[in-house]
């Protein structure tokens, strides 16, 4: 290819062209794309319309609340959470926000209740066992069992039956998927339902609280109970937070070379190539080699090669294969559930068995207590065996993954599989006290290397004549995409002045982007088995479960849950979204240039 | 099969406006029902009555006094307020007869249970006064109990003396309460209100005051006063005339609610200096037992910071917000200062003042000698750190995401730093350096003169515990499982060393090893390169901070005091210490080590059992 001069009029045209690039890609494609993937409300019915709304009104609020949290501290009184709190430092959540958390919760369960009904049988059951599990409030499973051990006053008694008959409607209506009602006075009943449950709940451990003397029980003990005892079962969707990090990269990217392809001459998309090039080069050695390198950066360069290095034979065997395929999101979706439902089900297991020797405990058994004792013992010892070999499993999940997409003619599926298996393989050495616990590195680590192989492409086709445009459009995506995913520091603390979220930000700005691009993925398309509508409501019921849960540990200063949540989301990144990422660079960047699915 | 759909079958009540409107109503009742049960435990709205004397729980004024012989003394006031129920039991005989008579309950007649759910529904205002002289010296200590009733202020006693019926503190009209002290002694007061207008203090100008003049006779002896009330603030000036002459008092500082102004003239300085030590040269001799086990009332609801040891004197911080002064030796409390929230801050002394920070957002200085109010500064967030002292300067570090710079006798502010992430870790001072930590893990020294940045250094997330410096270096656990060594005057990065779990607590540094308190164990690293020397795991939980005493390591367990070997991590003493929930860590003089709990108990253990 010939470089024209460098003259006035070059670097005239160069502006005028990065210039309608990012014009173009904002106005044009990035535009496009976001209402392409936005929750499309209008064929829905009006009831069904304003439900989304609301839903959707609230998450927007939840997530604008989470970055100027300050202001709900600053502006009113705040509330100790003895239960949070520890010696290390008081918890306290800011007046306001209690009845708030507390209405979003009921909210949250009634959109994911509603939205449960009518669809196949496994998620009708597994919701309502969810919302018995983390749903149903700590005080009403203490009152049902106060009011049938003993002599119950007749108080708890009556309140006692009222739950039960309150839970015993929700599960009818779960049980009997063919009555089906007006959505309108679905959701309402719901509402009503689950709302009674709730404010019975709460008033009555409130009353008897009271008569103790203890008055901050409701906001020190019930509500944040209430609030936040579903976050285990958020962990799926704080994953996907973390995945969906790539999402967003690989849609600026995509804006990016489609805006360049549409707008750019082919010099100007090789002088892009080759000033990307140049900036990330001289970034890289400006920044983090002539300061000084250390030992432990040398390690952490090797550990990122060695994670790295499979990607060559995977995208030499991959680009001997067809290329027309992508990884389904039920696949994602299937890991993490996979990944989590161990550790959910010895937690359930876990709250079953408390329950069951307080029980006993009540009824006068000495040795209650010390059996629970062992009990859980052993079950936290098998919890944390399963933790210790957690990327082994997600390895050989990986691994039989790829198998079997393979024997599917499913490459793209394979690749993904191989690459995930790997990643994490490599990743269980170096978790704290294993042998390369000092290799451990991060995306910054690998960068290098992948802006290696990409220089290297480009001075080879360079040197042959043979960069053509796509090439070269390809490996310009390539270059800026490697860039963008460095941003995840800019996510975490954009205006850190002002702001300040830590991991938070992160994590919300992953919710967010999901919900923003959620009708592209499922939420704009239907089945019979699991319609549209539904979808829609189950997934606003979750997103705002989950985000009202990631808004009380912010706005309550939560450091040990704040980095709980934001290391789950990381996680996710780390786990399903590099791999997602390195698959991009095995296939050539062909997802970064094609129109958004 | 999945395809782009426009929905069908859709019931035509669902395209309806009723359908909305059903929706609206049923979120309305719910949301409302919330709210209602809300009501319930929020935050009470004040009595008409609050306007000229605001009751606030935690409220705090020092009031300058000019007395007949024109001699000045200086009269701190801390109010105090629970719901009459909590406070019953404590009252002495005559305030509880003062109380159920102004409440109308016959206990003779009503049932205990039926009683208390009648106090509950009434608020008790206790005005706790301590006047001293310009030396410091104690010259009258008094207290004055009021219920919030019939929307008024009710004063049912003064210094254990019953007042019936109980006099209004700020007369709603002209009015004479005539009644008797004790059930035996007739007394009659007259009161009225003066005039309404400006008022002009040391404090600046008040728009909205009003004058109160009264009278009260008891046998024969009239003592008038007119005393001056403004709006949002209470009581600012007083002239009280009896047999003994005139007695002028000025308010000189204040803090309530939103108003926190002025200060109290620290006088005299003392040398009394203590702050929150971890390294002691002696051990514990002999086995360590248990030697002290006290039990905070139930209204404190617990002691939330570390116990601060000032020669022979215990301080310490309650949920309920009081700082208490305990006297181990008389195992007694000697006297507590409340503010309006909990205190997770540890204090620390400097001059013989006490600076801690209250989750009422606010910033306190008291003395420590008889816990009087000196000043208050007011601050956007809570501070659930310690503070650091040197000299005529104190360091504050807010989860406002401010680290405020005070003058330490009079509370105003010298300069801050403002941080993108909120502090909970607490400041240190190192030679002319501050340094501070954050929630996103930044680590900032900063000059302490005035508050400009020398350097900075980013962890991977957030910083709890205060870092400790040791010979030019920062040693700093992170919740990014890192310790991390810093050249104290560069920030540059010495060493990082991994560690097993998340580092909440300060690490504790002597001669070359870095000791570190992690969930379930401590390990010690090499301080010149971060080399792992020893680990100790313990099967169950261990909290808080190390401490170090001669060559043995002392760590809280849940359920017992463990003692290491320094040098190999071998446990040298298991002690075992309360079955209470959680715990603020452990403290120590060198003599004792002090333990506070969560649900109220302070446990003390000393060596010398063989």
């Amino acid at each position: 290819m010939k470089m024209p001069a460098v003259s006035r009029q070059t670097l005239q045209t160069l502006l005028v062209t990065v210039w309608a690039i990012l014009v173009g890609g904002v106005r044009v494609f990035a535009w496009d794309s976001l209402r392409e993937g936005f929750i499309d409300v209008r064929p829905l019915p009006r009831v069904a319309r304003a439900l989304t709304v609301i839903g959707l009104a609230l998450v927007f609020a939840f997530v604008l609340s989470i970055f100027f949290n300050s202001a709900l501290r600053t502006s009113g009184e705040l509330e100790p959470l003895p239960l949070s709190s520890s010696g290390t430092g008081g918890i306290f959540v800011p007046s306001t926000v209690v009845p708030l958390a507390y209405l979003a919760t009921i909210l949250a369960w009634t959109f994911l209740l509603t939205g449960a009904l009518h669809v196949m049988g496994w998620v009708r059951w597994a919701v309502f066992i969810c919302f018995m599990l983390f749903g149903v409030p700590g005080m009403i499973a203490g009152m049902v069992q106060a009011s049938t051990a003993g002599s119950p006053d007749m108080f708890d008694l009556i309140t006692s039956v009222v739950a039960l008959v309150l839970i015993g409607l929700v599960a009818s209506l779960i049980v009997f998927p063919r009555l089906r009602l007006p959505l309108a006075l679905e959701f309402s009943v719901m509402l009503v339902l689950v709302g009674t449950l709730f404010i019975v709940g709460l008033y009555a451990s409130a009353a008897s609280s009271r008569q103790g003397g203890s008055i901050d029980f409701v906001t020190g003990y019930l509500v944040p109970d209430a609030v936040t005892n579903p976050r285990q079962m958020t962990i799926p969707l704080l994953f996907l937070a973390g995945a969906e990090i790539i999402n967003f990269g690989v849609s600026l990217t995509r804006w990016g070379t489609r805006s360049t392809e549409r707008y750019a001459r082919a010099w100007i998309v090789t002088a892009l190539l080759l000033a990307l090039l140049v900036y990330r080069w001289f970034s890289f050695i400006y920044y983090d080699v002539l300061p000084d390198v250390s030992f432990d950066q040398i390690q952490q360069w090797a550990g990122a090669l060695l994670a790295g290095c499979v990607l060559i034979p995977i995208a030499i065997w991959r680009n001997r294969k067809p290329f027309p395929d992508r990884v389904p999101l039920k696949l994602v979706l299937g890991l993490i559930i996979a990944m989590v439902l161990p550790q959910l089900i010895l937690f359930v297991v876990i709250i079953l068995t408390s329950a069951f020797f307080s029980s006993q405990a009540a009824m006068e058994n000495p040795n209650a207590l010390t059996e629970l004792t062992q009990v859980s013992n052993q079950l936290v010892f098998l919890s944390e065996t399963i933790r210790d070999s957690l990327y082994l499993q997600l390895a050989l999940a990986g691994g039989v993954t790829a198998f079997i997409a393979w024997r599917m003619k499913r490459y793209t599926v394979a690749a993904y599989g191989l690459i995930l298996g790997w990643t994490q393989f490599v990743w269980w050495f170096m978790e704290p006290g294993r042998p390369l616990q000092e290799w451990r590195y991060q995306y910054q680590d690998m960068e290098p290397w992948l802006l290696l192989a990409l220089t290297a492409m480009t001075i080879f086709w360079l040197a042959r004549g043979e960069l053509s445009p796509a090439r070269g459009l390809a490996l310009a995506g390539l270059a800026f995409f490697a860039w963008v995913l460095n941003f995840t520091d800019f996510l975490d603390n954009p205006l850190a002045l002002f702001f300040g979220f830590a991991g938070i930000f992160f994590t919300a700005f992953g919710i967010l982007w999901g919900v923003l691009t959620a009708g592209g993925k499922f939420a704009n398309y239907t089945s019979l088995r699991f319609p549209r509508l539904n979808r829609i409501i189950l997934y606003l019921g979750y997103t705002l479960l989950t985000l009202n849960i990631t808004h009380w540990f912010t706005v309550t200063h939560n450091v040990e849950e704040q980095v709980f949540n934001s290391d789950i989301t990381m996680n996710g990144l780390r786990i399903f979204g590099y791999t997602a990422a390195f698959l991009i660079f095995v296939e050539g960047g062909r997802a970064l240039l094609k129109k958004e699915e | 099969v999945n395809s782009q759909a426009t929905e069908t079958k859709t019931p035509p009540f669902d395209n309806s406006l009723a359908a909305v409107i059903l929706i609206a109503t049923a979120l309305a009742g719910v949301s409302a029902g919330v709210f209602l049960l809300w009501q319930q435990v929020a935050p009470k709205p004040p009595l008409a009555a609050e306007h000229y004397f605001p009751a606030v729980h935690g409220a705090a004024f020092s009031y300058r006094l000019t007395n007949a012989d024109n001699s000045i003394t200086y009269r701190s006031r801390n109010l105090y307020r629970d719901s009459a129920s909590a406070l019953a039991s404590k009252l002495d005989t005559n305030s509880f007869g003062g109380m159920m008579n102004a409440t109308g309950v016959d206990v003779t007649t009503t049932e205990p249970g039926v009683a208390l759910e009648i106090l509950s529904r009434y608020d008790i205002l206790q005005l706790n006064d301590v006047e001293s002289d310009a030396r410091g010296n104690a010259v009258r200590n008094s207290a004055l109990l009021a219920l919030l009733i019939n929307n008024q202020i009710a004063q049912f006693a003064v210094d254990q003396i019953s007042i019936t019926p109980p006099i209004p503190l700020i007369p709603s009209a002209s009015q004479t309460v005539t009644g008797t002290l004790n059930s035996q002694i007739p007394y009659t007061m007259s009161q009225e209100i003066l005039e309404q207008g400006r008022y002009t203090t040391a404090l600046g100008e008040f728009g909205d005051c009003i004058l109160v003049g009264s009278a009260l006779t008891i046998n024969e002896q009239v003592t008038t006063s007119r005393t001056r009330y403004c709006a949002g603030v209470g009581e600012v000036a007083d002239e009280t005339t009896d047999a003994n002459g005139t007695r002028h008092s000025e308010i000189v500082a204040a803090s309530v609610g939103d108003f926190v102004r002025g200060s109290s003239p620290v006088v005299p300085k003392t040398d009394e200096n203590a702050s929150l030590q971890r390294i002691f040269p002696e051990e514990l001799q002999g086995n360590v037992v248990r030697v002290l086990d006290y039990k905070e009332p139930p209204e404190s609801r617990g002691i939330t910071t570390n116990v601060l040891p000032l020669d022979g004197t215990l301080l310490y911080g309650t949920a309920s917000g009081a700082l208490v002064a305990f006297d181990r030796a008389g195992e007694r409390e000697l006297w507590r200062f409340q503010t309006g929230d909990s205190i997770f801050s540890t204090p620390v002394v400097s001059n013989g003042i006490a600076y801690f920070a209250s989750a009422d957002k606010k910033f306190y200085a008291v003395r420590v000698s008889d816990g009087a109010f000196v000043w208050a500064f007011p601050m956007q967030d809570v501070a659930t750190a310690s503070p650091a002292a040197r000299g005529d300067t104190v360091y504050v570090a807010s989860e406002d995401r401010h680290v405020y710079a005070l003058d330490a006798d009079t509370g105003l502010l010298r300069w801050q730093f403002q941080s993108g992430s909120p502090f909970v870790a607490a400041p240190v001072l190192d030679g002319e350096q501050l340094i501070v930590s954050n929630d996103d893990g930044g680590v900032f020294a900063l000059n302490a003169a005035t508050g400009a940045v020398n350097w900075d250094f980013a962890a991977e997330k957030a910083i709890t515990g205060a870092v400790q410096v040791q010979a030019g270096v920062v040693y700093v656990g992170s919740f990014d499982q890192h310790v991390y060594a810093l050249n104290a005057e560069s920030g540059e990065m010495l060493w990082s060393q991994t560690v097993l779990d998340n580092v909440a607590e300060p690490v504790l540094v002597r001669g070359e090893r870095v000791y570190v308190g992690l969930y379930e164990e401590v390990v010690a690293l090499d301080t010149r390169s971060g080399a792992s020397i020893w680990r100790y795991d313990n099967a169950n939980s261990v909290y808080g901070a190390p401490i170090l005493l001669g060559d043995q390591v002392w760590i809280l367990g849940s359920g017992n005091l463990i003692a290491l070997d320094a040098s190999t991590g071998k446990v040298v003493q298991d002690v075992p210490t309360s079955d209470s929930g959680v715990f603020t860590g452990i403290s120590s003089d060198g003599n004792e080590i002090y333990a506070g709990f969560f649900d109220g108990q302070l446990l003390s253990f000393a060596g010398g059992a063989e």
